[in-house]
């Protein structure tokens, strides 16, 4: 059967640029690695931006390039297939299905960073916790095995040493599944459940610091 | 000490990663440890994110005091030392050597999304969440806010900073100079810390 892969944004978001007052801006800037790419337009960074997913819908819906292209259509962009096509040769978004060797070989040459704060479970939905800034509702809201890798994702160097550091945090607890200490099916979940963060601002996907210094180094 | 020394300042370390208000537990991480703290104990270290009012001022242990005291937290200044001791919070005077010594030590990471400039004030950046800026910072400093996570330490990120200055021809002393580029983010960061726009943290990804 064929699954759709999901498509994910890669980097920082570092907004516009315009270069001269009273004038729109020039481009839009995303830090990845080493590198600052420009998004020439506001197309480029509207779909790029659509492709962390839409709060209301990541929780129900897998964010594949059929689900961003039909967000896209409601916010009155409707060629956005040609857009991100180039944002996928440009390395600013992946198209992945989890469970595939190039997901594999992606979470071993990307890493997360997380942001925001941990706010704690939610006033009336036990089992769900906060991720956001002091003072305002929560930018996303997760189960405990997101939270846990929104907490401690980011200290490995990639994200498949993150699958595996946490598949073996789990395996030291006295009740766990099989699925929760198997660093492959972990990688899994993440990626499936990855929306629920970028759509919040809640962690952004980089290539991993071997990779981005491997990249510096050859371009300088 | 002259009079005219820059008083020493304080800076927290690490990431709020859970209230959990019920049980009086805070946990902060600094690096890959985990530190609950108790609501006083937290307190005092939101506290040396900055000043409550906003209102720009040297943020040294006196006027954490005075504010802890004002809001009837007691004992603040044991509870400062206490958080020093355990890594969480760090004291430094901006242009002096202990401000390049907590320098080396930490990172400054990012905990929102750059928002650019704008049409009404190209020399003007913003950091904070769309829709919602938390604070506005100068070319250079935005440049740090950037690129400063990237390397192991925040002196680095100024070394860094200051050598691409110079190979741009910036004549400007200021962002060519490292120690020059650290003393004026550290005199001017309570106003990153203060909305959690940025923390310091002591982990270096390799």
């Amino acid at each position: 059967m064929f699954t759709e892969p999901l498509v994910f944004p890669l980097g920082h978001p570092m907004g516009p640029f315009h270069q001269h007052r009273g004038e729109p801006p020039s481009y839009w800037v995303v830090r990845l690695g080493w590198d600052s790419p420009l998004l020439p337009d506001q197309v480029s960074a509207d779909v790029w931006t659509l492709a962390h997913g839409l709060p209301d819908l990541v929780h129900e819906e897998p964010w594949t390039r059929s689900a961003l292209r039909a967000a896209a259509v409601e916010a009155g962009i409707h060629d956005s297939d040609t857009v991100l096509d180039t944002l996928v040769e440009r390395g600013l978004v992946v198209e992945l299905s989890p469970g595939t060797e190039e997901a594999a070989e992606f979470a071993r040459t990307h890493r997360v960073q997380s942001l925001l704060l941990g706010l704690g479970q939610q006033p009336e939905r036990p089992g769900v916790d906060g991720i956001g800034l002091l003072g305002m509702p929560a930018l996303a809201q997760v189960h405990a095995a997101t939270y846990e890798f929104w907490q401690w994702g980011h200290l490995w160097p990639t994200l498949a040493e993150a699958a595996e550091g946490l598949a073996e945090m789990a395996a030291q607890a006295p009740q766990h599944t099989r699925h929760q200490a198997d660093p492959a099916a972990v990688l899994d979940r993440l990626f499936r459940e990855l929306h629920v963060l970028l759509c919040g601002n809640a962690v952004y996907l980089d290539r991993s610091l071997a990779v981005a210094d491997a990249a510096r180094n050859t371009a300088g | 000490m002259t009079s005219d020394s820059p008083p020493l300042q304080v800076y927290p370390l690490g990431q709020l990663i859970g209230v959990r208000a019920v049980v009086d537990q805070f946990d902060v991480r600094v690096g890959a440890e985990l530190h609950s703290l108790t609501s006083p104990e937290f307190g005092v270290w939101a506290m040396a994110h900055g000043p409550a009012d906003h209102r720009p001022r040297p943020w040294t242990p006196d006027a954490l005091a005075g504010q802890a005291a004002a809001v009837g937290l007691p004992d603040s200044a044991d509870r400062l030392a206490r958080l020093e001791e355990q890594g969480l919070v760090a004291l430094a005077a901006p242009g002096t050597a202990s401000a390049q010594e907590l320098a080396e030590r930490v990172r400054m990471v990012p905990l929102v999304l750059g928002l650019g400039n704008s049409a009404e004030a190209p020399d003007a950046y913003s950091v904070g969440l769309p829709g919602r800026p938390l604070a506005v910072l100068s070319a250079a400093a935005y440049d740090l806010f950037e690129w400063a996570h990237m390397e192991t330490s925040l002196w680095r990120a100024c070394e860094g900073a200051a050598a691409t200055a110079a190979r741009v021809g910036i004549a400007d002393t200021t962002a060519t100079d490292p120690g020059a580029l650290l003393t004026s983010l550290l005199g001017d960061l309570h106003r990153l810390l203060t909305p959690n726009a940025v923390h310091l943290d002591t982990w270096a990804v390799s």
